[in-house]
């Protein structure tokens, strides 16, 4: 799963919805490093899943969804 | 995600809940979608070269380098809108006969393209749907890599269909393109 392919701008995504979850004024805790990584890891199985070799915006999106 | 967030509690007195803040996060934040390599910067870039290298030409009176220069730059200016007044005039169109089936059945795809600039078009297409519907990219013969590729000659005005067959063989969710729907 850790093959899957996360490009440099998917993870600037993934890192910006973290960071703004952290700074977000609904919220006392956003998302922890911890979050970030296990976001990452998350998409590149939603990615596997789906038969990709490369995560996608879509995939990230969907899991936060879930 | 949203289980690692902790909400203030003014937040849970007004019924916020943490999957309404991550959806408000994720609908600001916009998407990058020109992944690799920048090919509008790629030909500014080449173009900033083929102006310094007629200004040398210019001061140095090296006839052979500004004419050089010349054909650089009217090569970029061509392949720099040329190319996207050729692309406007496509329409294309991508529709499935399915959106849901099960494991096993049949959806067929219709892609139809047409021409509506004054000049006829060569295009090579290749499907790049193969992924899709659980297919993961594998053929099954030498007829299906065939099959995978089609030119396609359009004279002015007129218009191509083509349809193909994709088998769900697993299951999931699968994006085939963006649908004309």
């Amino acid at each position: 799963m850790q093959e899957v392919f996360v490009d440099p701008k998917v993870r600037q995504y993934l890192l910006q919805i973290v960071q703004d979850s952290r700074t977000h004024e609904a919220l006392a805790l956003g998302g922890s490093p911890r979050a970030s990584i296990a976001l990452m890891r998350s998409s590149q199985a939603m990615a596997a899943v789906l038969g990709r070799s490369y995560v996608l915006p879509d995939d990230v999106k969907k899991v936060v969804g879930l | 995600m949203g289980h690692r967030l902790i909400l203030k509690p003014e937040s849970r007195l007004r019924k916020i809940t943490t999957q309404s803040v991550l959806d408000e996060i994720v609908s600001e934040i916009a998407v990058n979608h020109h992944f690799g390599v920048d090919l509008e910067s790629e030909l500014m870039r080449a173009l900033a070269v083929s102006l310094f290298l007629l200004l040398i030409g210019l001061l140095t009176g090296a006839s052979m380098l500004v004419y050089a220069a010349y054909v650089l730059i009217a090569i970029y200016m061509l392949t720099r809108y040329l190319s996207r007044k050729w692309a406007d005039s496509l329409v294309a169109l991508l529709q499935s006969t399915a959106h849901e089936v099960e494991i096993g059945q049949n959806g067929f795809i219709n892609f139809k393209l047409q021409n509506g600039g004054e000049a006829a078009k060569h295009l090579d297409l290749a499907r790049r749907y193969s992924a899709a519907w659980g297919n993961g990219g594998a053929t099954t013969g030498s007829q299906d890599r065939r099959q995978q590729l089609a030119i396609v000659f359009l004279s002015t005005g007129s218009a191509k269909l083509h349809s193909y067959k994709l088998t769900a063989l697993r299951r999931g969710y699968f994006q085939i393109g963006p649908l004309n729907c």
